[in-house]
């Protein structure tokens, strides 16, 4: 038998070897089991997968958010493009999204040959399949459904669509989110329900495109852009009706299109406006401080803040 | 069966999960070595020396197992004994009390200059104390990559797995390493 053997390296046992088997035998100490080491390193490889996997959805919903950013109706909604880009930047998500990389880079340096690989190796590869992930989740809405999701769990957390309605549910400024309550006898005035107060609206629809007054009498949830001229008796006078577009149906090439159709709408009231504005010089020698109705969609704050 | 003299750490190790006794082989064959190690990383003091490196072969013995095999078995109880004198620094709250160079690393300390001549030139007045002086004023990531490679002559790949960073940090840290060595001995030499 081996333990016999009192020498080896051809001199005698030394005294901190007799040392440290006399602990080992007093503490009865055994080796940890193979096991709990392959099920720690796996453990740490299952927390680096959580984390690409946690950042991929955090991409996901930065991506939705971008995407509508990309093509939201600004503005009709803020005066400056980086004001509005500071007040939907996904902060939340884009610490969740740095975080996790970071949390991956030091999960791949605990594994056994983590030290192997470079900071930016890890970095970046980490990175790219957060990023692979979170295109693959956005282009199956997981974004929208998270963005959405999460306001039930936490009713702190305030999503996407939920900053789009209470920046369209603001009448004093100029917009109104809701459906068709009742239309008129000539559709000139029609009326509208908000959903948030539950507030009806008058709405003038002189100044209206043929396609915005359609969308408006189908009865569908929509954004309506104009301006107030009696908030004590809610008359609101309007000057465009684009479609509430949130949901998980809705795509992209609908968003660009209703972005075009904004766009092409302001343009028509500034022309408008400059034209009455040619004709009142012509005839008066000044422009009228009066607008009448057929120039006030050319006066909303929107139109001013459009670069043609 | 072989004498243990005869068998790699490898076989020692997988001779030792069957019967602890082995342990001992073990034990014996890298006392020396990392007695030096853990003085030259700061630890003068020979008690304290000997309870650290009582403690990294108990270390050692528990984790066997988690001794992975595509490692030397040498890299590996050098990284265990190097994270344990750092431990012991912890624990105690202490600095290393400065890095011990001997008298008879002082060749040891010429080979370095051998490698890069444009870098370090020892002649015979830089004598240990200047460079155990230099060494003291060392930044510890370099001075370690200089301990390993020049006084415990360990490969890079080594290096890197002792201190579990990469193999291009070692490269870099040692040339890094070298330099400022170079410029400490200098003023080192100025100040005399």
């Amino acid at each position: 038998m081996h333990k016999d053997i009192q020498t080896t390296e051809n001199k005698p046992s030394s005294t901190l070897a007799q040392r440290v088997m006399k602990r080992i035998r007093t503490e009865q100490v055994q080796p940890a089991s193979k096991w709990w080491f392959i099920c720690v390193e796996y453990s740490i490889w299952v927390a680096w997968l959580s984390t690409v996997v946690l950042g991929a959805l955090a991409l996901a919903v930065i991506l939705y958010v971008g995407n509508y950013a990309r093509f939201a109706l600004y503005e009709a909604t803020h005066d400056r493009v980086v004001d509005f880009v500071l007040e939907i930047l996904p902060t939340l998500w884009l610490t969740l999204f740095v975080s996790m990389i970071v949390l991956a880079y030091i999960n791949v340096r605990r594994t056994k040959r983590g030290y192997l690989y470079s900071m930016g190796g890890i970095i970046f590869s980490s990175i790219v399949l957060s990023v692979v992930g979170g295109v693959v989740l956005h282009f199956f809405k997981v974004g929208y459904l998270i963005d959405v999701g999460i306001t039930k769990i936490v009713p702190m957390y305030e999503s996407y669509e939920e900053f789009e309605e209470k920046i369209w549910q603001q009448p004093e400024e100029g917009r109104l989110l809701g459906r068709l309550q009742d239309a008129g006898e000539d559709d000139t005035f029609v009326y509208v329900r908000t959903e948030n107060k539950q507030d009806l609206w008058q709405v003038n629809t002189t100044e209206l495109s043929g396609s915005d007054l359609d969308l408006l009498l189908s009865g569908k949830r929509v954004r309506i852009l104009g301006t107030t001229t009696n908030m004590v008796e809610n008359i609101f006078y309007a000057c465009g009706v684009f479609p509430w577009l949130f949901g998980s149906d809705v795509d992209v090439q609908e968003m660009k299109k209703q972005r075009q159709l904004f766009i092409g709408r302001m343009y028509t009231h500034k022309e408008a406006a400059e034209r009455v504005k040619g004709i009142e010089r012509e005839v008066y020698g000044v422009t009228g401080t009066d607008t009448d109705s057929s120039g006030v969609c050319g006066e909303i704050a929107a139109v001013k803040r459009m670069h043609f | 069966m072989s004498h243990p003299t005869s068998m790699s750490d490898e076989e020692i190790v997988s001779m030792v999960l069957r019967d602890q006794s082995f342990f001992q082989h073990i034990v014996m064959r890298y006392e020396e070595k990392l007695f030096r190690y853990v003085r030259r990383l700061g630890i003068r003091n020979h008690e304290d020396a000997q309870d650290v490196l009582q403690e990294i072969f108990f270390k050692v013995y528990r984790n066997l197992n988690a001794f992975d095999t595509t490692l030397s078995f040498s890299s590996w109880i050098y990284r265990i004994a190097h994270n344990e004198a750092i431990s012991f620094y912890r624990k105690k709250q202490v600095r290393p009390e400065g890095h011990l160079i001997d008298e008879g690393d002082e060749h040891l300390l010429r080979e370095m200059a051998k490698e890069d001549s444009s870098e370090l030139r020892f002649d015979k007045r830089r004598n240990a104390e200047i460079l155990a002086q230099a060494l003291s004023q060392l930044e510890r990531k370099y001075y370690d990559v200089l301990v390993l490679r020049y006084f415990e002559h360990k490969e890079y790949e080594e290096i890197s797995d002792i201190l579990k960073i990469p193999i291009g940090s070692v490269g870099t840290r040692i040339y890094r390493g070298k330099q400022r060595l170079k410029k400490l001995i200098d003023d080192t030499q100025v100040h005399i």
